[in-house]
C-alpha cells in the first residue's frame, strides 16, 4: 500500500529527527512502528489502562491525548445534583426579572481586552 | 492535559477523564482549553459551559410566574474554571472568564437564555464578585460552594451600556 502524507514544515523536520534518532531506514520503518505503538495504547486505553512512564526515582507521569482517550471504556462524571434553596431561587427571580444591573468597570474593561 | 495542575484535584480529573467524553460521547458540556506554545500546546487552563435549566417545579408559582410562563428556566452553566498553577495570577482566569461570557452572548442571541450560573468555591466567589457576579445567598463559612448568577442582559451588546 502506498501512503502519502501533507504535513507541516516544522512536523516533517521533527519527522526527520525521529527517522535519525531511533536508527530507522526510511519513513515507511518509522510508521510502521508508529502503528504498532499507536495499536497498544489504543487496546491499552480500551481495556481502561492508563498509559504512565515512570522515572528513575518511581515518579510517574501519565500520557493523556485527546486522539487516545476515544478509545477509553465510558466514563460517566458522578451526577452531582445542585441542590437550590428556596432563598436562592426567591433571590434568583429576583434579580432575572428585574432590571438587569449595569455592568461594573471591571466588567467593561474585561470585555473591552483585546 | 496529563500535566495540568490547578491545585484541585477534582478540576485535574476532570479535564483529563471526562471533559472529552462528556463533550464527544454525552453532549453535556463543551470544554475550552488555554494552552500555552512555551509549553508545547499544553493545556493551562479551562473551563465548560453547559446548559442547564431551572425546572419549573422546582420554583414557587410566584416565582415561576414571573421568571417564565412557559417552561423550565434556561440558564447557562459556567460548570469548571481553572488554572494551572504555573499560570495562576498571569490573567488566563480573566481570558477565560471573558471568553466563557462572550460564548454565553451568543448563545443568549441564539437560542435564548436567562442567565449564567456558577457553583463557585468560597475561595473564589470574590474573584467572580470584581466582575459583577451575584452571590444568591448570603455567606455561609460552613457552605462548600456558593452559588452565583450573571443575568447575560448586562452582557447584551444592544444593552443600553453598550458591552
Amino acid at each position: 500500500m502506498r501512503f502519502q502524507a501533507e504535513i507541516p514544515e516544522k512536523d516533517g523536520s521533527l519527522l526527520n529527527t525521529l527517522v535519525k534518532d531511533l536508527d530507522v531506514q526510511s519513513n515507511a520503518e518509522l510508521l510502521t512502528n508508529l502503528i504498532a505503538l499507536a495499536l497498544w495504547i489504543v487496546a491499552e486505553r480500551r481495556q481502561g489502562r492508563r498509559l504512565t512512564s515512570v522515572g528513575p526515582s518511581g515518579q510517574s507521569k501519565e500520557l493523556v491525548l485527546p486522539l487516545f482517550e476515544r478509545a477509553a471504556p465510558s466514563q460517566e462524571l458522578p451526577h452531582i445534583e445542585m441542590e437550590w434553596t428556596p432563598q436562592e431561587l426567591e433571590h434568583l427571580a429576583e434579580l432575572a426579572s428585574s432590571s438587569p444591573a449595569k455592568p461594573n468597570e471591571k466588567l467593561k474593561r474585561l470585555m473591552q481586552e483585546p | 492535559m496529563a500535566a495540568f495542575d490547578c491545585g484541585d484535584e477534582a478540576l485535574n480529573v476532570y479535564l483529563q477523564r471526562y471533559a472529552l467524553q462528556n463533550q464527544e460521547r454525552h453532549s453535556v458540556g463543551v470544554t475550552y482549553a488555554a494552552v500555552a506554545q512555551e509549553t508545547q500546546n499544553a493545556v493551562i487552563g479551562y473551563y465548560t459551559l453547559a446548559a442547564s435549566s431551572l425546572p419549573k417545579s422546582s420554583l414557587s408559582a410566584e416565582t415561576a410566574r414571573r421568571l417564565s410562563p412557559y417552561a423550565d428556566v434556561p440558564c447557562l452553566l459556567l460548570a469548571r474554571l481553572g488554572v494551572d498553577k504555573h499560570f495562576q495570577k498571569h490573567g488566563i482566569g480573566r481570558r477565560l472568564l471573558k471568553d466563557a461570557l462572550k460564548r454565553c452572548v451568543l448563545i443568549r442571541g441564539e437560542i435564548g437564555c436567562r442567565c449564567l450560573i456558577l457553583d463557585a468555591y468560597p475561595g473564589a466567589v470574590i474573584w467572580y464578585q470584581q466582575f459583577g457576579f451575584i452571590p444568591l445567598r448570603s455567606p455561609d463559612p460552613k457552605a462548600r460552594t456558593q452559588k452565583m448568577l450573571m443575568d447575560l442582559r448586562t452582557l447584551d451588546e444592544e444593552s443600553p451600556h453598550g458591552l
